[in-house]
């Protein structure tokens, strides 16, 4: 097995060291490095636990396997969506040839457990199946050529709490292909295939929300496989997926993780102040979420989820992939009371607000981006996007089709194709590139969103980064030396200190768009406990910084959306700054994150429109800008 | 000799006798049996031992009874059903047939076990898919074209001189702040376009080691560059690679044995496809409820 290591500008080898200059950094500063006497030795930070590498992946991706993707039209299994993550090209469902523009560092298949392999075993005929009443129902209608009204059957059976099918066996046996599938294109330090599944629970017809979590296993299939996945048929509350996991844990010895999405189509359930069951938080309540559900998933084909424009007034690039209508389903409208328990900024805002209350915080969380497609390809750039169903694969008219019919009938609450994101990605800052690396990488939250290019960001914070440390060739280094990176809590103030010190670096991906700005998003509790937020840019390209704390205009935009080209010839390939908050108040509880921004390019709308030559709606959005999103960072008072 | 080993109806066809032979020797059944069923102590191993395989256990004597009553229920359902001939016109019977014939030619394909020539041949002519990836150490200087504006290229030419034969010293307070360093060890070609794009990696990889060189343009600005090694890509023995090579070999092996098999089959049928109405084909919207 070869390692590629990315050794970074902070291990500073023994022979270079020597040289002092100006910014290299002073002695004192540097622990001392362990002696080791053969000068060829890979030198890594290991032994001090500091991720060095940056890995790519999509933590949620649906393959045939999932019934709401076999049963209408997804051919591709796990072992093409491995293909295709790994950077071969592969066939598509509808016939077209598909390849990303380079591999992934790490997929997840997370089929949904609900009727996991339904699609695959109608088309063998498998005799545990058609053993059931719906199973051989189902069977009949696909042969018959009405396998989509035997999909919406099946929908249909998500509200009624109930598993249509029923069949341990067939779940053992589904569950057991798909964990062998991740163990056979499992290469440690080349790609990592990490097992896990999706719980889908819709909650009830009366509240309908959208709760799903994938389920990720550090493990490999002899642990996985003591299991068969906990499914919303057998609860619809998180609390109980929970319950299910801590037991996993205690009879395997295995580790799990649970990451929640798109809160924007959950009415107000994803981050709720009471319980689901209808009582109020407990601090019991705070301290198991967090125990299970480290991260999440901020943004996706469904809708980017960090900020709503409603919630952040002054915030003009809030409006990003905004989808406010209602519930996943279409089944209820959205109310603006809903909005703060949906998005990612306020949730970590009302974390603060429960912490206060309860003692500890249920909304805790670091970032992540995926894609949540459902043609088994993990493709997240607007030039190459193969959709959300296999219905939507690139194809003229497809920006026209349904994403989200609504249950309902009203149609106000449906949702097309033209909405949907070409988003996004996960980036793990992990020791190597393994399920154990990348596992530890998640739990710590060291990661953070794209909308789907790989932008390099760096997030640290402390009490006392230089300006000009960040500049450093160790800048790495001092980062975690003297403080915590992102996902990770301030340590207590120093007594000469006044307010905490961040510490961020950005690198454009070399194949997209140049940089436009970084900036730092501030939540906190004012004087009265009420929530506050603020976004100062700390990073501008080609411009000045006014002294409102924003760039000097913006970036602009050379996207010509007819063609949909653009010109790298604004914006910066890399922005750093070290930032003190100058609005601190040590005695309220804050929380921080980066966020970065490209200049604009265009979207997959508009290279379909030029693709095809059609010319989209006026609505479509044509050109706009990519971006990252940091764990956020964590101050919390002392003593408190 | 081997092609006509290799040949795969005549397999089918020595199978099917096979089975047949072996049917008549076990199953002595006349017209006279056919309103009788005899379990035999070859009944009841497969019996026990299936029991086994599912519970980790032997069964016990009820359970053992049980088990044999439950296989007569359906050894009698089952004639009754031949007899009645509900085994024509239902498709799940019709596939599960089907399926056991494809299982047979799964079967024969499997048993096919290379010679070293046959991996050697098959390592040869799939040369790209098991070789040992092209590997580059660099140290490179970063110049930020953002940062320097026009006066890059002349900056560049003066690092470049500053640089000279020697192998750089102490780079690291040259050119601009990289965020991923300014060495790099054992990079493949895909780990090098990874970080750098792949045009960078065209160029990095047709430069000669030892010397600096540059500068070499990537997404992010202009680079001097020093290898310290390429190794370019090699074919590996048979002996390092074998499990894989037989993997693929056997994969291959399978898929054109069957289809091969079937068209065997296939040509001794004269296929009519009737004329159809021309048909509106439905164009079906997709539409999710509840799920994503």
């Amino acid at each position: 097995m070869k390692k590629a290591t990315i050794t970074l500008t902070l291990c500073v080898s023994a022979t270079l060291a020597s040289a002092q200059t100006a910014l290299s950094p002073a002695k004192e500063d540097i622990p001392e490095a362990q002696k080791v006497y053969s000068p060829y030795v890979e030198r890594t930070l290991r032994d001090k636990n500091f991720a060095e590498g940056l890995y790519w992946g999509d933590t949620h991706l649906h393959t045939r396997y999932s019934t709401d993707s076999g049963m209408i039209g997804n051919k591709l299994g796990p072992d093409e969506a491995y293909r295709f993550a790994r950077g071969e090209q592969v066939i598509s469902s509808t016939g077209q040839p598909a390849k990303l523009i380079r591999p992934l560092d790490f997929l997840v298949v997370s089929d949904h457990a609900e009727a996991l392999g339904l699609a695959p075993f109608i088309a063998e005929g498998n005799p545990d199946l058609l053993a059931t009443e719906n199973g051989k129902r189902w069977y009949d209608m696909v042969n018959a050529g009405e396998g989509y009204e035997a999909f919406r059957e099946w929908g249909a059976y998500m509200f009624k709490g109930a598993d249509p099918i029923n069949s341990p066996t067939m779940q053992r046996t589904v569950w057991e292909r798909q964990i062998e599938a991740a163990d056979r294109n499992n290469e440690p330090g080349v790609f990592t295939a990490l097992i896990g599944y999706e719980w889908t629970s819709l909650n009830t017809e009366q509240v309908p929300s959208n709760l799903h979590r994938v389920i990720i296993f550090k493990d490999d299939a002899d642990k996985a496989s003591e299991v068969i996945p906990f499914s919303a048929y057998d609860s619809i509350d998180p609390e109980d997926l929970w319950a299910w996991m801590q037991r996993y844990e205690d009879e395997t010895g295995g580790r799990v993780l649970a990451i929640p999405h798109n809160g924007n189509l959950s009415n107000g359930l994803m981050f709720a102040t009471e319980r689901l069951n209808g009582k109020p938080l407990t601090k019991e309540y705070a301290e198991t979420r967090m125990k299970w559900e480290p991260l999440y998933e901020v943004t996706q084909i469904k809708g980017d989820g960090e900020a709503h424009p409603k919630l952040s007034t002054t915030d003009e690039f809030a409006d990003y992939g905004t989808w406010d209508k209602g519930d996943i389903a279409g089944v209820k409208p959205k109310t603006d009371d809903m909005l703060p328990h949906e998005y990612a900024r306020s949730a970590l805002q009302l974390g603060l607000q429960q912490e206060q209350k309860l003692g500890a915080n249920p909304f805790k969380f670091g970032m992540i981006g995926s894609s949540d497609s459902h043609t088994a390809l993990a493709s997240t750039r607007d030039e190459n996007y193969w959709g959300k169903f296999a219905g939507t694969e690139p194809a003229k008219d497809r920006y026209e089709h349904y994403v989200i019919k609504a249950f309902s009938g009203d149609e106000s609450l449906s949702t097309f194709a033209w909405e949907e994101v070409a988003s996004g990605l996960a980036a793990v800052w992990a020791r190597e590139n393994t399920r154990d690396g990348i596992f530890e990488g998640m739990q710590k939250k060291e990661t953070y969103a794209t909308t789907g290019t790989r932008i390099t960001v760096r997030f640290f914070g402390g009490w006392d980064y230089a300006a000009d440390e960040v500049y450093r060739p160790d800048a790495v280094q001092i980062g975690y030396d003297r403080g915590v990176p992102m996902g990770g809590d301030l340590p207590a103030a120093p007594k000469d200190k006044k307010a905490p010190v961040f510490m961020v670096g950005a690198l454009k991906d070399p194949w997209s768009g140049n940089l436009d700005r970084i900036q730092i998003v501030k939540g906190w509790l004012d004087e009265k406990g009420n929530m506050q937020e603020r976004i100062y840019d700390v990073a501008c390209a080609d411009r000045k910084i006014t002294k409102d704390k924003q760039c000097d205009g913006p970036v602009g935009n050379t996207v010509d959306e007819k063609n949909a080209t653009y010109l790298n010839n604004i914006g910066d390939a890399e922005l750093r700054a070290v930032w003190a908050d100058p609005d601190f108040d040590a005695k309220h509880r804050a929380v921080y994150y980066a966020r970065v921004l490209e200049i604009p390019t265009p979207t997959w709308q508009a290279y379909d429109a030029k693709f095809y030559g059609i010319e989209m709606p006026e609505q479509v959005p044509l050109s706009h800008q990519e971006r990252a999103y940091t764990s956020p960072i964590w101050y919390t008072p002392a003593g408190k | 000799m081997t092609g006509y080993l290799r040949e795969p109806l005549l397999h089918f066809i020595l199978i099917g006798a096979a089975l047949f032979f072996i049917y008549s020797l076990t199953s002595d059944s006349t017209a006279d049996d056919q309103n009788r069923i005899v379990i035999g102590e070859a009944d009841v191993d497969r019996i026990i031992s299936l029991w086994e395989m599912k519970w980790k256990r032997l069964p016990t004597e009820t359970e053992l009874q049980g088990l044999i009553e439950a296989h007569i229920r359906e050894e009698v359902l089952y004639r009754e059903a031949l007899s009645m001939g509900l085994d024509k016109d239902d498709t799940i019977v019709r596939r599960r047939m089907a399926q056991k014939v494809e299982f047979i030619s799964d079967n024969i394909a499997e048993q096919a076990e290379p010679s070293d020539e046959q991996l050697s041949a098959y390592l040869d002519a799939n040369r790209e898919k098991f070789e040992i990836p092209a590997e580059v150490s660099f140290r490179h200087v970063y110049l930020n074209v953002d940062q320097r504006g026009a006066a890059i290229e002349q900056d560049a030419e003066r690092l470049m001189n500053q640089l000279g034969d020697g192998d750089g010293g102490d780079i690291e307070n040259m050119g601009d702040p990289f965020m991923f360093g300014n060495r790099h060890d054992t990079l493949t070609r895909a780990g090098v376009a990874r970080l750098f794009g792949s045009e960078f990696m065209e160029q990095l990889f047709s430069q000669q080691p030892g010397q600096w060189q540059g500068p070499l343009v990537s997404g992010y600005g202009l680079h001097l560059v020093h290898i310290e090694s390429l190794i370019g890509a090699s074919q590996p023995s048979l002996d390092s690679v074998r499990d894989r090579v037989r993997q693929e070999w056997s994969a291959d092996e399978r898929k054109r044995f069957n289809e091969s098999f079937y068209e065997q089959l296939r040509s001794h049928y004269e296929v009519v496809i009737e004329p159809y109405p021309a048909q509106q084909l439905g164009k079906t919207a997709i539409s999710v409820a509840g799920e994503g």
